[in-house]
């Protein structure tokens, strides 16, 4: 489809803006924290060997992971909000936050023994299976009814988060002190973690991600005219939503697994996008996959910096922020929240 | 051509259409009459191949409609929904531009979105939030949208409007313009079914009509045939005498 732009002097300040907001973000996330550096230092690269150590295996990985993974989180909550018709939708809804976090319970809780790398690994890995099959498992159910609908599908993620949440509280129970400390530091989200080897794991699922669902944006703007609608526009609604459930999958499995449960990020990122500028798809996407880093990696600088030399989960930042924003979502009128 | 051969449609054991034949011909506009739950709107559903008929089959060019992919359907007929949300904050002219086809034909489809926008009266409000418009101009937005389908998707073959009770938001000026639409949509070949309640702007417009009742097809024909007292009586339960109009002659229902 040929590329149409209503108002190309509004989208080229508003691209200025994410950008700048983005390096904004970036540059005061790696000058920040415990040990500081100064902006001069960083931008002409006039650093001590010590700086340099400090920026290279703690700061960059760390600031590259984080507007990675709320990149990702954006994405799929922008796909996501499309796919159900609902700007209340989060990757959170369709199950795959509530199966990573299983998932991951079990590795902790069954297999203690498995620490260090091969644990970090196994854990990941497990986080984002465990995504994945609950997300596949929600859509499964969501096809029962005649004509795969999508509040089948909403209300099978209510009904497979509960479940999932219940059997990691159940866990919690089973768990000794040790794996306690580990588990709750999972199910509030950090990048404390942060290495490089992540970082390139994490880059390389979320971009061509991000590009394959920025490619269904034409049919995810038909798609919230209703399903019928959009077949009768020409686009093949099932395999549109198997399309962007397994990308948000995908990618939100991939976010989960380096950095446990960032919430919210994918509620907020879209939905000010929307407010800012505009719902089309084709703009959302790439907006908020810019927006989401950038909140994510501003929110990751303030939960190093706010208490430092101690640190507090970006998860619980993100959830003090996002949690209000959330209820005013919902009490708000022009949201265009369906009564 | 459009074919339907003895479709029924039975859904949760309930009779929507009943032994339906019917026919819709490139650039004949075809206005569908009956009273609320007669199987209008499943029936053009039908048409449109959205709904698979549970006996007979619908033909498309001599083809069954469900062998045309959905893009292939997409080019050759377009759909007005008789209600159509949408949740998300979105100009008029992006949910316009929502119509344009896949493989574009036919001209510059930012172009012919606006030139759409125009043609219903709608060419002031591109750029207004869809949300904040009134229900009647969001339904010219929407028709505008599937103008912009039929006019994006040209080339594929004989093109179909399918319009299920598109003036019921309408003010009077609109719906007579949206008729007149429809005409010269009809003039340039395209095959237009349209399902309405009002008998007096069935009468004036349309080349045949259909009245249906209880998911089967009553009468069919020219509205001088078809506006009867006999027809109203049965159909509507409503007396009425017919007197014909003073210009076009074409017959108009007087309720007693």
């Amino acid at each position: 489809m040929q590329t149409l732009s209503a108002m190309p002097h509004k989208s080229t300040r508003i691209w200025l803006l994410l950008g700048a907001s983005l390096t904004a973000a970036t540059l005061g996330a790696v000058m920040l924290g415990a040990y500081s550096l100064t902006w001069r230092s960083v931008i002409n690269f006039d650093l001590s060997s010590q700086d340099w150590m400090i920026l290279w295996h703690i700061r960059l990985p760390r600031v590259l992971l984080a507007g990675v993974v709320g990149a990702a989180l954006a994405v799929s909550g922008a796909a996501l909000q499309g796919l159900f018709r609902n700007p209340l939708a989060d990757p959170g809804l369709i199950g795959i936050s509530g199966g990573s976090a299983l998932a991951a319970a079990l590795v902790i809780v069954l297999f203690p023994f498995s620490t260090g790398w091969m644990g970090l690994y196994g854990l990941s890995v497990a986080a984002f299976l465990g995504g994945a099959a609950t997300c596949w498992l929600i859509f499964k159910v969501g096809q029962l009814g005649a004509a795969s609908s999508v509040a089948h599908l909403i209300l099978a993620g209510i009904a497979v988060n509960a479940m999932c949440a219940a059997a990691v509280g159940f866990l919690t129970y089973l768990s000794t002190y040790e794996q306690l400390r580990t588990l709750t530091f999972w199910t509030m989200g950090s990048f404390g973690g942060a290495l490089w080897p992540s970082v390139g794991v994490s880059f390389t699922i979320t971009l061509p991600v991000i590009v394959m669902l920025m490619r269904q944006s034409g049919d995810l703007n038909r798609l919230l005219l209703g399903e019928q609608e959009a077949r009768y526009l020409g686009t093949d609604t099932e395999k549109l939503k198997t399309r962007v459930i397994a990308l948000s999958a995908v990618a939100v499995g991939a976010a989960v697994a380096v950095s446990g449960i960032v919430g919210f990020v994918g509620l907020v990122a879209p939905h000010l996008v929307r407010l800012l500028w505009k719902a089309d798809h084709r703009v959302l996407i790439p907006a908020s996959a810019v927006l989401g880093a950038a909140l994510t990696i501003s929110a990751d600088t303030l939960a190093r910096t706010l208490f430092a030399p101690a640190e507090m989960p970006v998860g619980i930042l993100t959830s003090l922020i996002g949690g209000p924003f959330f209820l005013w979502l919902l009490l708000s009128r022009k949201s265009g929240v369906r009564s | 051509m459009i074919h339907a051969f003895a479709v029924s449609v039975i859904r949760h054991d309930k009779t929507l259409l009943e032994q339906i034949n019917f026919s819709l011909s490139p650039g004949e506009l075809v206005v569908t009459l009956g009273p609320n739950g007669a199987g209008k709107s499943t029936l053009l559903k039908t048409l449109a191949g959205e709904l698979s008929p549970s006996r007979g089959h619908v033909l498309l060019d001599d083809e069954p409609i469900s062998q045309f992919s959905l893009p292939q359907l997409s080019r050759r007929r377009a759909v007005l929904s008789q209600s159509v949300h949408l949740d998300f904050p979105f100009s008029a002219m992006e949910v316009v531009l929502m119509g344009v086809q896949r493989t574009v034909s036919g001209g510059d489809p930012f172009r012919l979105s606006q030139e759409a926008l125009k043609e219903v009266d709608a060419g002031h409000l591109a750029q207004r939030n869809y949300q904040d418009l009134s229900g009647g101009e969001r339904q010219r937005v929407q028709i505008a949208r599937a103008l912009t389908q039929l006019w994006t998707g040209v080339g594929a073959g004989p093109q179909y409007l399918m319009l299920d009770e598109p003036t019921s938001a309408l003010d009077l000026k609109h719906q007579c313009a949206l008729l007149k639409l429809a005409r010269r949509l009809a003039a340039k070949g395209v095959g237009v079914f349209c399902v309405l309640h009002d008998l007096h702007l069935a009468a004036q417009y349309a080349d045949r009509l259909v009245l249906m009742n209880h998911g089967r097809i009553v009468a069919e024909g020219a509205p001088e045939t078809l506006i009867t007292s006999q027809n109203v009586r049965e159909v509507y339960q409503v007396e009425s005498r017919i007197m014909p109009h003073p210009i076009t002659q074409r017959p108009m229902a007087m309720i007693d």
